[in-house]
């Protein structure tokens, strides 16, 4: 393997390499059928980490997607390869081609996946403030957490109030701006939940007075020219 | 405006005081609200001279319906003096308005079927009765030409009707009047809607205090809702409109108001549904009256309870 390629591969595209690379060595046969969930077991990586380490080797050269069965082929070479067998055949029916940002966010939630919100947020921010037109204003993880921080923890929800929130313009301070929308969002919500509540213990006060206008509310004086119902 | 001596002042509270004591009464204004609120009666002691009365409740709660069991019976002690009760109403017509005058007195649930003319034989001698009534009664009215739905109701301004009109509609033989509701009043000076309101509550204010007491009606805003018993800050516009009132009269419905009610509660509240007038005033205190918004009948009632008894208003 080439010493300098494998050192451009992020950690996570890394594990998920060295995992395809063991199932060749010790099946050697020439289809290996492994699900979305066999590679989370292998890898120890969440879903969307496995979606976007295969992202990443397939865009590196690394493996070959094959778009009739919606699978990722082992492209480079290998002691399986050399040897005379076929590309090991990675089943992706979850393929992250067919995730959306807003999919990333809910598995993360569904996942309570501290690191695989940051990264369906940095998607995000990657799809709002892409790098040619923001190239200073990344979204980092204390900024992806802070933000996560601010909306209760939920990516989802984050990214639901950031691009509804979010139009065409360009904007400057980008992280100011999606920092201000989530503040007044929260705020809004924390007044609403907070009305609630005073609503809810003030109806509490009147339950007696309730109580009082059924039982004494035939008491009531009747209008001057009111028939007996 | 003047200058006056202590002197002066001293000897017209004594004569105040004579006169008073010629017929003591705990209802001492020289008007009330009505046999139908005794309580709101005893906690006013009436109405008096050249007070300003601000009746306000959140939107839809029903200060108008309320408002309209008012002027007939103030009218009927109008009767003799050759003063007119004078009604300006900017949101309906002459005719819907007594209609609804009628329609609250006669106790008919719903004024829809009397347009449908479907009414039983008792409501429609009711309704008959009522109509002679309210006929024979010291009323005039100053109105809009049209009727205005939920939404009109609401613009500011938004009314054909002035204030100069409505100064010189009350200028002579005022006996008490109402004003339904003091938003719509058109062609106000000033520039933005707070400077025009607070404007309009000064010239309210004088005319009241110079010509004849009157009430105005007005809103209380949404934001005021789910924060308890309303208060002066609660009036819509400018709290201004409060602060010109001798009385202030706010009525509410915690039930109605209330967005968050459990089944529970619902059930409580289904054929009745309490309800409180909150009483402030510059020279008489503050209290609270407990009525009930009867669902049936649609109407507000003053409930009254068994000797010693003191309803249970939430502190």
């Amino acid at each position: 393997m080439d010493e300098f390629i494998v050192s451009r591969l992020s950690n996570k595209a890394g594990r998920l390499l060295f995992a395809l690379l063991i199932t060749i060595n010790l099946r050697e046969t020439r289809t290996v059928d492994m699900t979305t969930e066999d590679l989370v077991a292998r890898t120890g990586l969440s879903r969307q980490s496995v979606y976007q380490a295969t992202d990443e080797l397939i865009t590196g050269g690394y493996i070959a997607r094959d778009r009739e069965s919606y699978a990722v082929l082992l492209a480079m070479p290998s002691p399986a390869m050399s040897s005379g067998h076929s590309p090991v055949v990675v089943p992706v029916e979850d393929s992250q081609e067919e995730l959306t940002t807003e999919d990333l966010c809910r598995v993360a939630d569904e996942e309570n996946n501290a690191s695989g919100k940051v990264e369906a947020l940095q998607h995000m921010w990657e799809d709002l403030f892409p790098q040619k037109d923001y190239p200073l204003q990344r979204l980092q993880t204390p900024a992806a957490k802070h933000f996560l921080a601010i909306a209760g923890g939920s990516a989802l929800e984050v990214y639901s109030q950031v691009t509804s929130g979010v139009g065409n313009k360009k904007i400057q301070y980008p992280k100011s701006y999606v920092e201000a929308i989530l503040k007044a969002r929260a705020k809004t919500k924390a007044d609403a939940a907070q009305s609630e509540a005073s609503e809810s213990r003030e109806i509490e006060g009147y339950r007696d007075l309730a109580r009082w206008s059924n039982e004494y509310g035939n008491n009531s004086l009747k209008r001057r020219f009111e028939t007996p119902s | 405006m003047g200058i006056t001596r202590s002197s002066d002042v001293s000897r017209r509270l004594r004569e105040e005081y004579e006169a008073a004591s010629l017929n003591p009464k705990e209802v001492f204004g020289y008007a009330n609200f009505g046999e139908a609120f005794p309580a709101l009666n005893a906690m006013t002691a009436g109405i008096h001279p050249n007070t300003l009365t601000i009746l306000a409740s959140r939107p839809k709660v029903g200060k108008s319906q309320f408002a309209s069991s008012v002027p007939p019976e103030i009218a009927r002690q109008a009767v003799g003096t050759g003063l007119y009760v004078k009604i300006i109403t900017l949101e309906t017509t002459v005719k819907t308005y007594q209609r609804r005058m009628a329609a609250t007195a006669a106790g008919i649930p719903n004024p829809k079927a009397i347009r449908a003319g479907m009414l039983s034989p008792a409501q429609r001698d009711a309704y008959y009765r009522a109509l002679d009534w309210i006929g024979e009664l010291p009323i005039e009215y100053l109105s809009n030409e049209g009727d205005l739905d939920e939404v009109e109701a609401l613009l500011f301004g938004n009314s054909n009707v002035t204030l100069s009109k409505i100064r010189e509609f009350l200028s002579k033989d005022t006996f008490w009047w109402l004003l339904d509701h003091m938003g719509l009043v058109s062609d106000l000076k000033g520039g933005d809607t707070t400077t025009k309101t607070l404007n309009l509550a000064n010239d309210l204010q004088r005319i009241a205090n110079q010509v004849c007491a009157g009430m105005v009606i007005t809103h209380l805003t949404r934001d005021s809702m789910g924060k308890g018993v309303p208060g002066i800050e609660s009036i819509s516009g400018s709290d201004q409109v409060g602060k010109n009132a001798d009385v202030l009269l706010l009525l509410q419905r915690p039930y109605f108001e209330n967005r968050n009610l459990s089944p529970e509660d619902i059930e409580l509240v289904k054929e009745r549904e309490p309800a409180i007038l909150v009483f402030h005033s510059r020279d008489e205190g503050s209290g609270m009256v407990f009525m009930i918004w009867d669902k049936v009948k649609v109407g507000f009632y003053e409930v009254v309870l068994p000797d010693g008894k003191t309803p249970p208003f939430p502190r």
